[in-house]
């Protein structure tokens, strides 16, 4: 073991141990840094500002729309129609307008919450860099998939109440009509249709959102 | 990200020179962090951070067994020992070395760690990595 001037010289168990080390050390280092620089690149890719994934939400988003409100002007046409509303009347065909006009707000309020859902999957993703291995990395890819699934929920919501709306609104035009059939001028006393109580201001996209599935996620 | 951990690994040392800079008291010498620098360029050791600190590790034989030795930690923030220990065993664990262990330059260690460390020498603490 001793050499001469009192240096210890190594066995070679020991050379073949720290030998056997280093190869640990090399096949750790190649183990976790490609996916580390993986899930960096990934997440820097997710950021830019023109992204397929950026693209690809916002694509969803109005797809989502265009699929709901297609549903909820089938929807309305089926209730005006029942109601006694014929297709191609005035009151129909305002109560379809308003589904088309609702289906524009809803698509801006989808967009501009998948660029949300985006940023904040970024965000995650940054600081998932450091967590990933400890079950959290699934949020970083989670987060597109919330981005899409509250993009498509704001879409039903927004759908469901343009479909009472514009049926209230139809509904209500029909009932007075038929009112006034029986009374005569003493319909338009009528009490107004119920106010809806859920859905994206109908005023306008000014922020203000009473919708509780806007809110959902994350 | 690595081994389950929050730590990543640096994969330039040049890093120690910012850190180093930026330490009021260093404990260490500049000539031992170039030391440092350059046993992770020659892949002997490994330099990983997390927000809580940096750390310097290397793998080497103790007995007939692999050890972890941690041959720099600078933390970030306060309790960072507390809460990266068990991350740091992680990472040994996974790298297959069968102890943990540190040459303390400061003195009080042996009262903040908690009785699965044992002093080795007059410096030296060490723990076994699977002992809870």
């Amino acid at each position: 073991m001793s050499g001469k001037g009192g240096q210890i010289k190594e066995t070679s168990a020991q050379v073949a141990l720290a030998q056997h080390a280093q190869l640990l050390m090399d096949d750790y280092k190649q183990r976790w840094l490609p996916v580390q620089q993986n899930l960096a690149s990934q997440i820097e890719a997710e950021g830019a500002p023109k992204s397929w994934q950026r693209t690809e939400a916002k694509g969803k988003a109005s797809t989502d729309s265009a699929i709901q409100f297609s549903q909820a002007e089938g929807g309305v046409e089926k209730a005006l129609a029942n109601r006694g509303a014929m297709p191609g009347s005035g009151r129909f065909n305002t109560a379809v307008t308003g589904v088309g006009s609702d289906q524009a707000k809803s698509s801006g309020l989808n967009q501009m919450i998948s660029d949300q859902r985006i940023n904040q999957a970024y965000t995650e993703g940054l600081g998932a860099l450091t967590s990933i291995g400890q079950g959290q990395s699934a949020q970083v890819t989670n987060g597109m998939r919330e981005q899409a699934r509250d993009s498509a929920m704001q879409a039903q919501a927004d759908a469901q109440a343009s479909l009472a709306n514009e049926e209230g609104v139809g509904g209500a035009v029909g009932t007075a009509l038929g009112y006034a059939g029986q009374q005569g001028l003493k319909a338009w006393n009528a009490p107004p249709a119920p106010p809806i109580g859920m859905g994206s201001n109908p005023n306008g996209m000014d922020g203000t959102m009473n919708n509780p599935s806007a809110y959902i996620g994350g | 990200m690595i081994s389950g951990t929050s730590f990543l690994i640096e994969e330039t040392p040049e890093i120690l020179d910012a850190v180093y800079r930026s330490l009021r008291h260093p404990i260490a010498r500049a000539s031992e962090i170039q030391d440092l620098k350059a046993q992770c360029e020659a892949r002997t050791a490994m330099c990983i951070s997390c927000d809580d600190g940096i750390v310097v590790i290397t793998l080497r034989p103790f007995g007939e067994a692999l050890e972890l030795f941690v041959l720099l930690a600078v933390a970030f923030r306060h309790g960072a020992f507390q809460r990266q220990e068990a991350a740091l065993r992680n990472i040994a664990r996974d790298l297959g070395a069968q102890t943990i262990a540190f040459e303390a330059r400061r003195t009080g260690w042996g009262r903040r760690l908690g009785p699965q460390w044992r002093r080795r020498g007059s410096q030296e603490f060490v723990r076994y990595v699977n002992e809870r």
